[in-house]
Formats: structure tokens, C-alpha cells, sequence
């Protein structure tokens, strides 16, 4: 299992495995000989390893709360930066094509196997916690938005 | 601790993280040995409370009786119960979980350990803490999820 919490220093000799639009970027050399406009969006560590790259405005934009946000390569990258022994309690981070993305999830199990007809195998159970960024989450904060401007025109007295 | 040496010999169960303690408990099988102290030791250097928390059964056993019961369902000794899932490393559970439906066969043709909800697996003696409250289960036909829970 892997777990990437942003607050973690990144050692000189870890690893640096990307996802999305992120090529797998080991330590960069000379990062300031690279074009201006192609070191402005880009999040690099101070030994010059490449952590992540900013979102544009078009990004940010498809991306913001309460719209369906699905896990490609457009709108959502995570860059490993290193592994760690996972244990009961941990929160981790889980997407799928169509399910998207899910952090905030606490393992619960270390060790659960299942049979999908092909043969048995071990992983993890975890519960998605109430709080953080999850879809469900953002789909309720999108919900109340959504009837508070129903109620607007009822309160002020139009006629409907 | 997985790429230590040394490891897939140890009693090394699991950990339960306490985070925001910055501690943590070892799951653990068997006598304390060299391996749980170098472990423990590594903790305190990191600045992390390392515990103990002794555990009846290795990994490698919970291994087999995981393996077992796959096997005692594929060669249908587990009649009415569907299993989907097998659990064997919780916080609170020092034993196996098994989960899954009824399927639809009278309860008076379930098998023994499906009515009981509780079993043996090769050498380990399962019990059941929930009898009482899973007992009371539609008994015929179900598509909700039900579960035995084995602890020992």
C-alpha cells in the first residue's frame, strides 16, 4: 500500500513515481536550464525532484467542489513519494475510472481476501471518514447550495 | 519493518497507528524476540510510543485457515452461505471474520458451522460473539448481507 502525506519531507534517495499527465521524473539535474514557461507550473523539491505540477485555470476550473470530478489524467494527479508499512488507523487515498477519487479513508483491516472467481487474494478494508474531500461529501455541501436558491424567490414573496 | 531481515519469520501480526499520539501498538505472535525489540527500539529513536499487543494466532497461520475455508467453500462444505469475504487482521478482532449471504437452501440444510456460527479451522478453535444478534436473520431466502464471525 501506498501512502503519500503532503506534509512528508521527500529524501534525496526516495523514488519519485508519477500519475496522470506526470512522467516518472527521478532526480532532475539541472532544473533551471528548462524554458521559464515550462518551470512556472511545475511543484519541484528543493533538490530540484519533481513533486507535482499546478493546475491550470481550465483545470482548476473542471475540477472545483461539487462537479462530478473523475480520476484522468486532466484533472487529478497524486505523485508517490515514498513507501511506508501500512497499519489499522492509516488514511489513505483510492480512485477508479468511474468512482473517482477517495481520500480520507481509514483502514480498518490489514489483511481481507477475496475470491473473484479466479483465485483468492489479500487487501485492505477501510471506511470513508465523514470530514475531507470525499464525492459524498461534495455532494452534499452541492445539494444545500442547490436548495437554499430554490428557497430565495419563495422568501422575497414572487408570485411563481 | 516489511524490508527488514528477518521479517516473514517474525511474529509480526499487523500495527495499529495511533496518529495523532504519534504512536503505535505491534500486533504480535509468539515470545518477544530480537526482531520486536529492534522494532521497538527503532520507534523510540523516531520519537514514536511503540506497544505490544500480544496476538493468539501468526500471520502464517491465519494464512492457512483463510486458505482452508476457501478451500471447505469450493468443495462445498459451506452449504447454504456464500462467502465473500474473509477477514483476519482487525484492531479488535484476534481471529477470522467470515462474511457473505445465505443463499437459498432451508436453514435446517445450512451447514453445521453456518447455523452455529462458529467453527474450526485445522488446529484453531472458533467461536462466535455475535450468535445472538446474526441468530435472528431471515432464515430462507435473503440477498442482505450476513456474517459469522470466528474469534478465538
Amino acid at each position: 500500500m501506498i501512502s503519500a502525506p503532503p506534509d512528508t519531507p521527500v529524501p534525496a534517495a526516495s523514488r519519485s513515481i508519477s500519475m496522470g499527465r506526470l512522467a516518472p521524473q527521478p532526480l532532475a539535474t539541472a532544473p533551471e536550464r528548462l524554458p521559464r514557461s515550462f518551470r512556472l507550473n511545475q511543484i519541484r523539491h528543493r533538490r530540484g525532484q519533481l513533486l507535482g505540477r499546478r493546475r491550470s485555470s481550465a483545470e482548476r476550473q473542471r475540477g472545483r467542489p461539487g462537479l462530478r470530478r473523475p480520476f484522468n489524467s486532466n484533472n487529478f494527479s497524486k505523485t508517490v513519494i515514498g513507501y511506508q508499512d501500512l497499519g489499522i488507523n492509516n488514511l489513505v487515498c483510492t480512485g477508479g475510472g468511474n468512482s473517482g477519487e477517495h481520500c480520507n479513508v481509514k483502514v480498518t483491516n490489514l489483511r481481507v481476501s477475496f475470491n473473484d472467481g479466479f483465485g483468492a487474494f489479500f487487501t485492505i478494508r477501510g471506511v470513508q471518514q465523514s470530514s475531507g474531500g470525499s464525492r459524498r461529501s461534495r455532494a452534499t455541501a452541492a445539494g444545500r447550495d442547490l436548495r437554499s436558491r430554490v428557497r430565495r424567490p419563495a422568501r422575497s414573496g414572487r408570485p411563481e | 519493518m516489511i524490508d527488514q531481515p528477518g521479517f516473514a519469520d517474525s511474529g509480526y501480526v499487523g500495527a495499529i497507528d495511533d496518529l495523532p499520539n504519534k504512536a503505535t501498538a505491534i500486533m504480535w505472535y509468539g515470545p518477544r524476540t530480537d526482531f520486536l525489540s529492534a522494532a521497538v527500539k527503532e520507534g523510540e529513536r523516531r520519537g514514536i510510543a511503540v506497544s505490544v499487543q500480544q496476538r493468539n494466532h501468526s500471520l502464517p497461520q491465519l494464512d492457512a485457515a483463510v486458505d482452508a475455508i476457501w478451500q471447505q467453500a469450493a468443495a462445498g462444505t459451506w452449504a447454504g452461505f456464500t462467502i465473500t469475504a474473509i477477514a483476519s487482521v482487525g484492531a479488535t478482532d484476534d481471529g477470522i471474520t467470515v462474511s457473505g449471504t445465505y443463499t437459498e437452501v432451508p436453514a435446517t440444510q445450512r451447514a453445521a458451522q453456518v447455523r452455529a456460527l462458529a467453527t474450526t479451522v485445522m488446529e484453531y478453535r472458533y467461536a462466535s460473539n455475535r450468535a445472538s444478534a446474526l441468530s435472528q436473520a431471515p432464515a430462507a431466502t435473503t440477498t442482505s448481507r450476513r456474517s459469522t464471525r470466528a474469534d478465538t
